[in-house]
């Protein structure tokens, strides 16, 4: 397998620049006679699905893309196979522009649409490795070595035999990311790998894309499952109405859109009023009475106030029997930013 | 990866393993090619039927006609034995599938055909080719056609074939831009595919004049057998079919890759 010539010392596998991607939807009439008048008025309403993405990832990085529903996820990705052409702005994968090259940008992808399979219907699974292996050129040795290693990790052994229109959702899955895999692209897009499937299903998938990474490959995964991104990317991008809102880690994710941690207290008695902590920066939870009158929900900042310090503060009101801390959830932070 | 060695390569591996995949519904195999040869039967008894009564169409006697019935029906079961995907290619677009061909690397319209073949469809191409024995034997004996002739008339089914098949690229590729092409299809292949079957002689000049330019399947049969028959034209018109399908299948495929760069795909 020859890979992309990339530059000795790149730092860019993946490169977006100035992304925009519009679509022209018939504008639709209603009315008995609506389909006519659609067919004549040429008039197209403009939907800019992409609005001015710029990105650059890393080789070896694993980068989570999410969104709502309809903001440009799925399009980007397109985008960034060859599949669809931008309206405008460029992208390089490995230096190489997908819709100038795209037969040579897509030797070195893989590509997993969760809900489309690319693996061949009626035949058994097998039989798609071996026309796979065939199509980018594996051979012998490489193409035993990667099925070794695919059903030590994700059990593929099992459902070699088997067509793929009789496999179940979760079975279908694995076969088709370790189809994307065979060829051992450096650059991996996965369209919603996890979608429909049960929790054991997805921690499976999830520890082999820990692995697939582990190796090199620079991923790059949209999801609706927000448990994906923070079980698996070290970098996540936000995008909302074909804008980037957010890129930067996790953590800083947290940090920018400042969603408090909340701090639950249990305490041996009802402790004292907790009127003077608002002053040091807390914010009692009223939501969590609840629990309770021995209990207490206080909200903040870990930006200014480390959780040591919290429970230290929560501790002058009665003597602590059990702290619980919650993170923010990313589906919580998230919402902040749509 | 990509020389036409390797292509052709590909592609055979490819298209066994869809014909393995087409074995898995015998039944709907076997039950294919006999619907397909009863639809022909019929077809042809209704022609048998008219020209008994009538003798000839537009001057043109059963086994004259049985030259271009033969050869259309020769190329249209290539046609459709290899360009099966091809006739189905509205789904791709209207359900996204496109998207999963863009991904290889190889040309789409590659990986497209080898997803399916049709050789059941070879079933029509026999029987094609019955009638066009019996017509070639039935007019060899009577003086009306050469030993020549006949061995060239057998040449002309490779090229009907291509040129139906540029016909039907060019009609799935503008699904590029329309989406749905089940109506087109009708209007691009299933008519001109049958006018081809009988003299176009006797069809209206504005039909004609389609059936010679964009839709070009008067070449297909018609016009070499018709200056073979001493029924006009030129020798020129012996050459025509080469030049028509090869000039076809350039537009057709030039179409078709001007329509892949501006797929738009769907939603997710």
């Amino acid at each position: 397998m020859e890979y992309l010539a990339l530059e000795p010392r790149s730092q860019v596998m993946i490169e977006a620049k100035n992304l925009v991607k519009i679509f022209f939807v018939a504008k639709r009439f209603n009315g008995s006679f609506g389909a006519v008048k659609a067919l004549f008025n040429r008039e197209a309403r403009e939907v800019r699905a992409v609005d001015d993405i710029s990105f650059k990832i890393a080789p070896g990085d694993f980068v989570g893309y999410v969104g709502p529903n309809g903001a440009g996820k799925s399009t980007t990705i397109k985008m960034l196979a060859g599949i669809l052409h931008p309206s405008d702005g460029e992208i390089l994968i490995g230096g190489v522009s997908p819709q100038r090259h795209r037969r040579q940008v897509a030797k070195n992808l893989g590509v997993v649409f969760g809900q489309r399979t690319q693996l061949w219907w009626d035949l058994p699974v097998v039989e798609s490795y071996e026309l796979l292996a065939a199509m980018y050129g594996v051979d012998r040795e490489r193409y035993l070595a990667a099925m070794k290693r695919f059903d030590e990790l994700l059990g593929i052994g099992e459902l070699l035999d088997v067509p793929v229109r009789k496999l179940s959702l979760g079975q279908r899955m694995r076969a088709d990311i370790a189809a994307a895999l065979l060829h051992d692209p450096p650059v991996l897009f996965l369209d919603e790998p996890t979608i429909g499937l049960d929790v054991v299903a997805k921690d499976h998938i999830r520890s082999f894309l820990r692995e697939v990474n582990a190796r090199g490959t620079t991923v790059l995964l949209t999801t609706h499952d927000l448990s994906d991104i923070e079980e698996l990317c070290r970098r996540v991008m936000v995008v909302n109405h074909g804008k980037l809102v957010f890129d930067g880690c996790l953590d800083a994710l947290r940090a920018e859109i400042g969603v408090p941690t909340q701090l639950t207290v249990d305490y041996t008695q009802p402790p004292a009023n907790g009127e003077t902590l608002s002053g040091l920066g807390f914010q009692v939870v009223d939501g969590d009475r609840a629990r309770g009158p021995n209990s207490l929900t206080v909200a903040f900042d870990r930006a200014l106030i480390s959780a040591s310090d919290a429970i230290k503060a929560l501790g002058e009101l009665g003597e602590i029997k059990d702290v619980h801390l919650t993170e923010p959830a990313i589906e919580q932070m998230l919402k902040q930013l749509y | 990866m990509g020389g036409i060695g390797q292509m052709m390569a590909l592609y055979s591996r490819l298209a066994k393993a869809s014909i393995r995949a087409r074995m898995q519904y015998k039944a709907n195999f076997i039950l294919t090619v006999l619907m397909d040869a009863a639809l022909f039967a019929m077809d042809f008894l209704l022609i048998a039927a008219i020209l008994y009564r009538f003798d000839s169409i537009g001057g043109w006697s059963v086994f004259e006609i049985g030259l271009l019935y033969g050869t259309a029906s020769m190329a249209r079961g290539v046609y459709r034995t290899f360009g099966y995907e091809l006739h189905r290619f509205e789904s791709y677009i209207a359900e996204g599938h496109f998207d999963t061909l863009m991904v290889r690397p190889w040309p789409t319209l590659l990986v497209l055909l080898t997803r399916n073949l049709d050789p059941g469809r070879l079933g029509v191409a026999a029987q094609g080719g019955l009638v066009l024995g019996i017509s070639c034997h039935a007019l060899l004996k009577a003086g009306a056609l050469s030993g020549g002739a006949m061995v060239y008339i057998w040449t002309l089914p490779l090229w009907g074939a291509a040129i139906f098949f540029a016909i039907s690229l060019a009609t799935s590729a503008s699904a590029f831009w329309l989406t749905r092409i089940a109506d087109l299809q009708v209007f691009t292949m299933y008519a001109p595919m049958t006018a081809a079957s009988y003299p176009l002689g006797i069809y209206p000049a504005s039909l004609r004049a389609l059936l010679h330019t964009a839709l070009p399947v008067a070449f297909a049969g018609y016009v070499p057998i018709r200056f073979l028959l001493g029924k006009g034209g030129s020798a020129f018109d012996l050459v025509t079919p080469v030049l028509v399908a090869m000039a076809a299948l350039y537009v057709s495929y030039w179409f078709w890759r001007l329509g892949e760069s501006g797929y738009q795909s769907t939603g997710s």
